[in-house]
This record gives structure tokens, C-alpha cells and sequence, in this order.
């Protein structure tokens, strides 16, 4: 449910009504409360079930081998190389290269309370890969991130970023990763200024929007370049989510 | 004229309004025409967020089905290319999107003029972006918004990937919002409601075209509850970059993913639960296709899952050898938690032929 819309009846259907043209509406009378319940229900219905499939695609198919000879082709990112035996955090472990990562654009809507924080959050997005691994000796790893810019997560500008190992499933399977973006946004202050209308010639009207990419990538760690390729992804579906 | 605003604004609790009262039209009007404009004009929809396997061809094209909401009045469109090693020395592609009655909004990308390739690889790779005035586009009728790679230069000699490796499309906001000025606008007149004489405040009636009274209030309600909401799923319309079947009996598609045989690939989305989990959110799904055979049909088997609810349609694709397309219908259970559903598909082609297919198109169509 998005967390501004609202109470609504206990059956929490949209209730059908009467078309705006139809008769049934009295002319010349006012509107009465009991009607005017069964509009505020049904906005905040409406508003409840807003949530917007956001990316749909098929693809990548086959993920590439890393070699030790290219670690920005294929494994861990080694930047920030980490010497002293720790783990990169996940904006840091693989490259976002084309090859190992896709951005698709999005324009966010925050309308969910955050516990403890003044502010709105965004709201939540889920990704789920379909794909496939192969091999019980090698990790294949699934990332997903939401970013302000069109620059990789290593950059900065990261929202929410998440990260799921998809090797237990063996052989074709499904994995679902969850954003949670725990920062407060300012849906005014935050917002970029975007085309809203064309207003003639040149002219064009302008509106507010919070614009980001949203991230997938992928990375196995099958190291051997001979190795027939073992690991794919088939597609990915992402949405806002509850 | 009002500002659509950013955040849904009424948060409405209904224990305040007392059954048999007029309705006041500032306590009441006023939140519920700032939750209409949300719905409509923030609450914008995603068209296409796709990317695509690596290609060969110089010239093909992307087909996004769309149906423009009346007050939908911008798109943007985006498109990535594939790096190349050619790009260091000149290498080039012509991209165009084309939609019957839009035209762009200031300079865009898309205009068919050659833009540079991006570098093999590279990371940031700035995408070609171009923004539509679609508002003369026919509103409530299906179109097609046409992504087209007319043309390619490697010149280095090597052999690079090449074509486009993503488009995405999406409608943008409404920065405001004027029913007077034009009645596909979202919402009720910002000046209104005020009862002239009525020293009540009651809300009253008007029109449901005109641009003030609850009965467009209804009207607006409506028209949000039906909007059309988006899940589709796209190859370019290339012989080897389509996915296709020559299976004479129904089976998995081969999706060109490179693993050697056809898979049984899941396509995930999200219907809209309006009506309790029982009722399904029915949804227009359009299909472009070709075969090899001018006599032999297709056939194509969408099967859409969630909780305990499996419904399947089968169409049958008429024999065309050029890309065409059908248009039927599915409905998409609602009843697994959060609404999640997985489509997946079968398709099948008598005599030894091939059936390809560019597009599986889902866009809600509610009661």
C-alpha cells in the first residue's frame, strides 16, 4: 500500500459507480457524504494499487567468463583493490560495464513513511531474474542498484543498492532482490526540472520529477575462459513494490 | 489552472463525513482533485524498458505499441548503442523514432542524423535521447511508436558489435493542469469548487465534460481506474535477433540467448487488484510477428500464472512474411501475494517454417 493513500472501506475494492455522465447524478443537487465516502475510498484504492511495472526485458543471455587477465571484463572489480583481505561493498565488486550490467531509466515517486525519519522514502523496487547456473564449484552473484545519475554505482549517487548470490538454485532459476532506499527524499527540492508540454516553437512548459537509473548487473565467478559458458541470464522484471 | 502536485495530497479518513450532509466543496473537492492530478499526471507510466542481445544487422526496426492517454502530452524516449571498436576512428549509426502525429520537442537525438558510437565497453555510455509532443498523437486508439537503426559505419575494419542495445520509453509529468483550457486535462478547474450563492460550500454537480462539479469528479475517476498501464517485452525486428520456433507442435520460443537451445523463460510482472483477489485485471496483448511461409499460420500459447490461478489464451498468427501484428486479450490473475505474476510462452509453425516474434505487448484494459 502506498503509505499516503488513505483509509477505505473494509471490503477495500473499488466500489463500481454510475458513470459521470449517467442521469443518476441528480442535476442542481449537492453531493452527499455517503457518496463522498465512496469517492474517498476509491481514490485511496486507486492510490493503494499505483504501483508501476518499471522494467521488463529479455536478456542478457550468456554472461561472460571472467579472466584473470581482465578483472574489468568479468570478476570482482578490484577497485577498491582490497589488500587487506576484506570485501568490496557491492558498488564496488563488479564493473557495470556493458557487458556485466544494463541501466534502464526511471522517474520515482516517494510516498512511503520512513521509520524514525522525517521525510518520505521512495518507494520500494523488487527485481527478479530469471537465469540460469550451472556448476556447483563457482558463485554466479546478481546485483541490482538504484542510482541519481546514468554514471555506475561505483561513482556515487547510489539510492539503494542490493546484491543475491543466485548459485544454490542450480540450474534454471529465480531470484528476487528487494531495494529498500532508507534516505529521505524531498519530493519538491530533490526533484529535476523535466519537459511537461510543448507550448509552441521553442516554448515548453516544465514539471518536477525525481529522475534515476535503475541498475542490473551480474558477475560469475566461473574463472576458466575454456569452460563452455555455464551461467545466463534469461530476463529481468523489476516494479515498485509495496 | 492547478499544479500537479508531487505527493497524493487527502490521506482521507472517512469517519469525519456524516451520511445525509452536503458535501463541502473546499474540505472536499479540493484533496480529491489533487489525488486525480497525482494519479494522472505524476504518477506517470514506463511504455518500454528493454535491451536487447547483441545484433549484426545495419537496418532493422524496434516496434513499441502505445495508446496515449487524452492528457498524455510528452514522451521521452531513449536509446542506447552498442560500443564499437570502430568508434575511435568515425564510426557512426542513424537512429529515428517515428510516431504518427508526435513531433519532437526542442533538438533531439532521434532524428535519423549520424551520432558517434559509443567506445567497446565503455561505462558511461550517454545514451541518445529525444523527447515527443505527442498530444497530436490519437488519443484511446492503439499506435505504434517506430525505433528505427537505418544505417551503420565500422570503417575500422573489425567486426564490433553493433545496433541498439536498449530503448526505454516513458510518458512524462504534468508540471500543471488547465480543464478549462482543454478537457482532456486531468482533474477539476483549480478555481472551482465554489458554490456561488451556496452558503453551504456544497459541492454540486456541473458536467462530466465540463471542467468543474463532482459529476466530472466521477468522470476523472474513471478515467484514472482505466488508464493504461504498460508490461511489454521486445526484440528488434531482425531475422537473427528475433526470438522465433519451427516447431510443428507448441513449444518454447528460442529467445537468442545464446544457451544452445530453447528455454522455458519466465516474464514477470504485476497486475492491479481492484476488485479482491478473485477478479482478474484484464489486459489488451498485441504481438508482432513474421513467417517464412506465406500459407502457413503460427500459433502462440501466453500462459499468465499467480497463487493458485493459472489462465492461458492461444492465438493463432496468420501467415505474413512481413512483420505484422494481432491483438487478443488476457487476464491476469490476481490472487499470489502482491500480485505477481509470470507469463510464459509457447509457439509453433507447421512445415518445417519459422515463426519470429518481436513482441509480447501487455497493456491493462480494466472493466
Amino acid at each position: 500500500m502506498s503509505d499516503l493513500s488513505g483509509e477505505r472501506f473494509d471490503s477495500d475494492v473499488y466500489i463500481p459507480h454510475p458513470p459521470g455522465a449517467s442521469s443518476y447524478w441528480e442535476n442542481g443537487a449537492p453531493l452527499d457524504a455517503g457518496a463522498a465516502m465512496v469517492f474517498r475510498s476509491n481514490l485511496s484504492k486507486l492510490i493503494s494499487q499505483s504501483y508501476r511495472p518499471l522494467v521488463q526485458t529479455i536478456g542478457r543471455g550468456i554472461i561472460r567468463p571472467g579472466t584473470t587477465a581482465d578483472t574489468w571484463s568479468g570478476l570482482r572489480d578490484p577497485d577498491p583493490s582490497p589488500t587487506d583481505g576484506s570485501t568490496p561493498d557491492l558498488a564496488h565488486q563488479i564493473s557495470w560495464s556493458p557487458a556485466h550490467a544494463a541501466k534502464f531509466p526511471v522517474l520515482l515517486l516517494a510516498d512511503r513513511v520512513l521509520a524514525g525519519v522525517a521525510g518520505l522514502g521512495l518507494r520500494r523496487v523488487e527485481a527478479l531474474f530469471d537465469h540460469a547456473h550451472r556448476g556447483s564449484t563457482h558463485h554466479l552473484y546478481l546485483y541490482v542498484a538504484l542510482t541519481r545519475t546514468q554514471s555506475p554505482p561505483d561513482l556515487g549517487g547510489v539510492l539503494a543498492i542490493g546484491r543475491a548470490d543466485a548459485s544454490a538454485t542450480g540450474g534454471q532459476g529465480q531470484t528476487s532482490i528487494t531495494l529498500t532506499p532508507t534516505t529521505a527524499v524531498d519530493a519538491v527540492r530533490d526533484a529535476i526540472d523535466i519537459t511537461a508540454r510543448a507550448e509552441g516553437g521553442d516554448t515548453r512548459t516544465i514539471a518536477r520529477a525525481i529522475s534515476a537509473y535503475l541498475w542490473v548487473g551480474w558477475v560469475s565467478e566461473q574463472l576458466n575462459p575454456s569452460v563452455a559458458p555455464t551461467d545466463f541470464v534469461y530476463a529481468v522484471s523489476a516494479w515498485e513494490k509495496p | 489552472v492547478s499544479t500537479v502536485p508531487l505527493l497524493p495530497t487527502s490521506k482521507p479518513d472517512l469517519r469525519p463525513l456524516i451520511v445525509g450532509a452536503p458535501i463541502s466543496a473546499g474540505g472536499e473537492g479540493q484533496p480529491w482533485n489533487g489525488d486525480l492530478l497525482w494519479l494522472m499526471g505524476t504518477c506517470v507510466q514506463p511504455v518500454a524498458n528493454c535491451m536487447f542481445p547483441q545484433l549484426s544487422a545495419a537496418t532493422f526496426n524496434i516496434r513499441v505499441p502505445y495508446r496515449r492517454p487524452p492528457w498524455v502530452q510528452a514522451l521521452c524516449i531513449e536509446v542506447e548503442l552498442y560500443g564499437s571498436l570502430a568508434a575511435a576512428a568515425g564510426g557512426w549509426a542513424e537512429v529515428n523514432a517515428t510516431l504518427t502525429g508526435s513531433a519532437p520537442i526542442g533538438t533531439t537525438d532521434l532524428d535519423g542524423t549520424r551520432k558517434s558510437l559509443p567506445f567497446d565497453d565503455a561505462r558511461i555510455v550517454r545514451p541518445l535521447r529525444g523527447i515527443m509532443d505527442v498530444s497530436g498523437v490519437t488519443a484511446n486508439t492503439n499506435t505504434t511508436l517506430t525505433i528505427g537503426h537505418a544505417a551503420f559505419t565500422p570503417d575500422a575494419g573489425t567486426l564490433p558489435l553493433r545496433g541498439i542495445s536498449r530503448v526505454s520509453v516513458f510518458e512524462l509529468p504534468l508540471g500543471s493542469s488547465s480543464p478549462t483550457a482543454s478537457a482532456d486535462d486531468p482533474g477539476v478547474e483549480g478555481s472551482w469548487p465554489v458554490a456561488t450563492g451556496d452558503a453551504r460550500n456544497a459541492l454540486y454537480d456541473g458536467t462530466a465534460t465540463g471542467p468543474a462539479g463532482f459529476k466530472r469528479f466521477v468522470a476523472e475517476m474513471d478515467r484514472a481506474r482505466t488508464r493504461p498501464r504498460w508490461s511489454q517485452w521486445i526484440a528488434p525486428q531482425e531475422d537473427s535477433a528475433a526470438w522465433f520456433t519451427d516447431s510443428a507442435v507448441l513449444a518454447d520460443l528460442d529467445w537468442r540467448l545464446g544457451d544452445g537451445s530453447t528455454q522455458t523463460v519466465h516474464l514477470y510482472t504485476r497486475a492491479q487488484r481492484l476488485y479482491g483477489s478473485s477478479v482478474a485485471d484484464p489486459h489488451e496483448v498485441t504481438v508482432w510477428y513474421k513467417t517464412t511461409s506465406a500459407s502457413d499460420d503460427g500459433q502462440l500459447e501466453l500462459t499468465a500464472a499467480s497463487g493458485t490461478t493459472t489462465n492461458t489464451v492461444t492465438a493463432t498468427l496468420p501467415a505474413s512474411t512481413t512483420w505484422t501484428s494481432v491483438t487478443g486479450t488476457l487476464d491476469l490473475p490476481a490472487d499470489h501475494t502482491e500480485q505477481r505474476v509470470t507469463l510464459t510462452a509457447r509457439a509453433s509453425i507447421a512445415g518445417g517454417e519459422e515463426l519470429r516474434i518481436s513482441n509480447i505487448c501487455l497493456r491493462a484494459a480494466p472493466p
